[in-house]
């Protein structure tokens, strides 16, 4: 990635806060994440739709102006799905966590829910993202032992609201890389929760697959997150990208970002 | 159809066990993902049609003569016929189908062939995680197996993809990740300047 693919990344991500706090409040912008940078370039990428810059202030850097991505259609919808997916995500940690956590969470929850009431069209996702999330909990609950079967609900959820109103072709692959990168989340999960949920007694698909042979299963499951992120490139290779800016951070993230995460999980895993 | 001991290569007398190294060597050799992407893939069915229909032929053949004096024998050729059936429909294409009817396999006879083929149907459906695990449990139980251990073998060549095999991160224990943190270092003087010399990044 070149220095000025690295400032665009930047500029988007503060793009997207600033249309966080506009479009929906200012409590959601503490809730984003690079991820949902990464929606919004792939929905850039298939849509053709070019960002704008500008400079200016803001709340988090008063004095120094920024460059930022002015407000446009990828921007709102990212930022739209965060807030729908951020409350969700309240919502199950109010459900898993304890004591001090809990309690945080349900701070949390009234701001998470207001801004999930202004994602405007998006509303009607809700539904369809209860519907996958009471498939996973009922999997989790009979403590299914295949996980490749829950990861695929939970990247299923992610490609149903990212793909959501693109034409054809491109909700096709928009959904194909948004299953696999979903697919790779919930493993990633897997693995990192993995020492917590064995401690709590918390249901671990990693655990749950291979009850004996823990490190084994971190091998397999590493390799799994191996081919699920060359089968998201391989969909990424599909798009015909408006320009090689996007085309290079959105790769980035797939090949550098992911295996990077991937070699810190099974350095951790190992030297425990 | 032709004699079909002549199509697998064995003779009559051959045991069971040669008939099946038989058919499994056939069957690899013509697998239709050998011949994914060349012009002759339909004569690699055909052929493939024509082994599993020998083996099949052989498998209800040797079940009559045996079924009138040896009932336990016959039965546990049944689940063993029911696989060879399972390996049509996957060589076939058929592998929805072939997975249903593994569920339907009872826990008990869910041997190394019932994992091998379960992998097979779940690579197909890229379901990584759990193929690679079948596949383990399949050569963990039969550990002679060439079949087996190739198959896995295999899907961690594959897993990769086709353009995620490039660009790995690797430890830092080795000489050529030196090479590439002085080339990154290179490029970014590059950048600075203006320049580029690796263009990826």
């Amino acid at each position: 990635m070149k220095v000025k693919e690295y400032h665009t990344y930047r500029a988007l991500y503060c793009g997207l806060c600033k249309c966080t706090g506009r479009c929906l409040s200012c409590s959601a912008r503490f809730a984003l994440s690079y991820d949902f940078v990464f929606l919004a370039l792939l929905r850039m990428a298939l849509t053709g739709e070019l960002p704008e810059f500008d400079r200016g202030r803001c709340i988090a850097h008063p004095i120094k102006a920024r460059t930022y991505a002015k407000s446009c259609g990828s921007l709102i919808f990212s930022a739209r799905a965060g807030a729908l997916l951020t409350y969700y995500k309240v919502l199950d940690d109010i459900a898993d966590t304890r004591a001090f956590g809990r309690f945080a969470c349900r701070l949390v929850l009234p701001f998470a829910r207001r801004a999930a009431r202004r994602a405007g069209e998006l509303s009607s996702l809700a539904e369809r993202i209860e519907v996958h999330l009471g498939v996973l909990s009922e999997m989790e609950r009979r403590r299914g032992t295949s996980a490749d079967a829950s990861a695929e609900v939970f990247g299923r959820l992610l490609a149903d609201v990212g793909s959501y109103g693109l034409s054809d072709k491109q909700e096709r692959i928009a959904a194909e890389v948004l299953l696999r990168v979903g697919k790779w989340i919930y493993f990633a999960d897997a693995l990192d929760d993995y020492e917590r949920d064995i401690k709590n007694g918390n249901y671990n698909p990693l655990a749950m697959a291979y009850p004996d042979d823990p490190e084994g299963g971190k091998e397999t499951l590493l390799f799994a997150m191996h081919a699920e992120r060359a089968r998201a490139a391989d969909a990424l290779a599909l798009i015909r990208f408006p320009d090689s800016g996007t085309q290079a951070i959105l790769e980035n993230i797939l090949f550098c970002g992911l295996a990077k995460q991937e070699y810190k999980l099974s350095k951790t895993e190992k030297s425990q | 159809m032709n004699d079909p001991y002549q199509i697998l290569g064995v003779s009559p007398g051959a045991t069971d066990d040669d008939v099946k190294k038989a058919y499994r060597e056939l069957a690899k050799k013509y697998h239709p993902d050998n011949y994914t992407d060349s012009p002759l893939a339909d004569i690699a069915s055909e052929k493939m049609k024509e082994i599993n229909q020998a083996y099949d032929e052989i498998q209800r053949m040797r079940l009559n003569s045996k079924t009138t004096f040896d009932g336990n024998r016959a039965y546990s050729d049944e689940s063993e016929n029911s696989f060879a059936e399972i390996r049509r429909m996957i060589n076939a294409g058929n592998y929805a189908q072939a997975e249903l009817v593994l569920e339907y396999i009872a826990e008990s006879d869910r041997g190394a062939e019932w994992n091998f083929l379960m992998g097979l149907v779940l690579t197909k459906k890229g379901w990584y995680f759990d193929a690679r695990r079948h596949f383990e449990t399949a050569c963990y139980m039969d550990p002679q197996n060439a079949e087996y251990r190739a198959a896995l073998e295999r899907l961690k060549m594959d897993a990769g993809g086709t353009t995620g095999s490039y660009r790995t991160v690797r430890g830092d224990d080795c000489g050529i990740c030196e090479i590439c943190q002085a080339l990154i270092c290179a490029d970014c003087l590059c950048d600075c300047c203006g320049g580029d010399l690796i263009r990826c990044c």
